[in-house]
């Protein structure tokens, strides 16, 4: 989307609170004041007003009525929730993405796998000064993946419950390197192979042990 | 999340449900050109509130915004109808399962009495009265949403409601109405609600949501551009 400068700024701001939640530097629960904000974020009070009421029809802030914002709490409940519906959306449009995918598509998941690789290659070693880096890659790894799926409002509405998911695993720090590369290596493969069904099977559990991992951390009891 | 069901606090908030209300039932045409000045007027609200309205409109996919044109009503295209309801058809029949599955016997008396209430307004919109449209849809709606209410994920429904209004405005714009037989869907729905019979619920619920966009090919309602929306 390509905006003009006035819309650039509720944007931005938009896109920098949203990525604050989801990182989990505005933890959940916490009040949003306006006037704190407003000098963090340097942007006017209805810019601000304006970002929040889009996160709160987003789900990651709550609006409560003249009082004011907060940032949405979680919960094990939450999360159960959100895996649930990243794993109906993504295996949906898994299917979909394999049967259509064009020969660009096997190599745009060939690549996004390299770079994924690359940071989770890293990750095992012990340098964990790229986790945010790394956290983008798995996204772009998996939205290429269903990439070729063929459905605008799949591929948003998947996006959205994604990152809904990420913000769990980030504020849960559920890092598993280790066990997530050869999920991921396995993944590539069955995109290549067409193989629908085996990537069903390996999402599933790839969620799964990502579910199990961030409760066993015991922040969201 | 959950707009209409929240209470109406602020000018913001019944802004913005007039709004989403106008635009779902066409009283804003797709493609028109949303002006501040004029909304100002027409809905009574601050021009900074009206930006954080059409900012959430445009998070659910209702308004475009677009750089020198500024705001729009988002434009419908056959292909946009068919990717919607293919969503509604894979969230619907996912959280009939996880209803079916879980409701307790409260659960089972909403389902009664939302079909009751929709059953009335069908024969009577069987019967010739087609200016209760509104009322009908709203039935239609508080129906659909009974029979997975007891999903148990808050989550599922928020995102069920947002595919759904989006589809409602299709159904809505392109008047439709399949008369009697989804009054017999319906019928065979709440049958296999009470038996808890989810294959033949997914089965009636697919061919119920499918049949509007052949409905709407059929007439010729719009044009298949084959394009991305």
């Amino acid at each position: 989307m390509t905006e003009t400068p006035r819309e650039t700024v509720g944007a931005s701001i938009y896109h920098r609170l949203r990525g604050d939640i989801i990182q989990g530097r505005l933890r959940p629960g916490a009040r949003l004041r306006l006037d704190q904000l407003r000098q963090q974020y340097g942007a006017a009070a209805s810019t601000l007003r304006e970002a929040l009421a889009r996160l709160s029809t987003d789900g990651f802030v709550l609006a409560e009525g003249q009082r004011g914002f907060e940032v949405a709490p979680i919960s094990a409940a939450g999360l159960h929730e959100v895996a649930g519906l990243r794993l109906l959306l993504e295996e949906h449009a898994l299917a979909r993405s394999f049967a259509r995918g064009t020969l660009d598509w096997e190599s745009r998941v060939i690549a996004a796998h390299h770079r994924l690789d690359s940071y989770e290659e890293r990750l095992e070693t012990g340098d964990t000064s790229e986790i945010q880096q790394w956290r983008e890659a798995d996204w772009r790894f998996h939205q290429e993946l269903i990439s070729a799926c063929g459905s605008s409002v799949l591929r948003h509405t998947h996006a959205e419950v994604f990152d809904k998911y990420l913000r769990y695993q980030m504020i849960a720090l559920a890092f598993r390197p280790a066990a997530s590369r050869p999920e991921h290596r396995a993944l590539c493969q069955a995109a290549l192979a067409r193989d629908t069904d085996a990537a069903i099977v390996l999402l599933r559990d790839h969620i799964r042990a990502g579910v199990d991992h961030a409760l066993a951390r015991g922040d969201l009891a | 999340m959950n707009a209409a069901l929240q209470p109406v606090e602020s000018a913001g908030e019944t802004a913005y449900l007039r709004l989403r209300t106008d635009i779902i039932f066409g009283r804003l045409a797709p493609g028109l050109r949303l002006r501040l000045e004029r909304l100002r007027d027409d809905y009574d609200a601050s021009v900074t509130t009206l930006r954080e309205v059409l900012g959430r409109l445009a998070s659910e996919g209702l308004i475009l915004f677009e750089a020198q044109k500024g705001f729009e009503v988002a434009r419908i295209s056959a292909n946009d109808l068919r990717e919607i309801a293919e969503m509604r058809i894979l969230l619907e029949c996912h959280a009939v399962g996880l209803s079916f599955a879980n409701g307790d016997l409260e659960w089972e008396a909403r389902v009664v009495g939302a079909h009751h209430k929709l059953a009335r307004m069908e024969a009577r919109m069987l019967a010739g009265e087609r200016e209760a449209t509104a009322l009908w849809k709203r039935y239609d709606r508080e129906f659909h949403v009974a029979l997975i209410s007891a999903c148990g994920s808050a989550e599922l429904l928020g995102l069920h409601e947002r595919i759904f209004d989006r589809f409602l405005r299709y159904q809505v714009l392109l008047v439709m109405f399949r008369g009697q037989v989804a009054a017999a869907e319906h019928d065979a729905l709440l049958a296999a609600a009470l038996d808890r019979d989810i294959l033949r619920a997914r089965e009636v619920l697919t061919t119920h949501i499918a049949a509007c966009i052949d409905y709407t090919v059929a007439n010729g309602l719009l044009r298949d551009t084959g394009g991305r929306a």
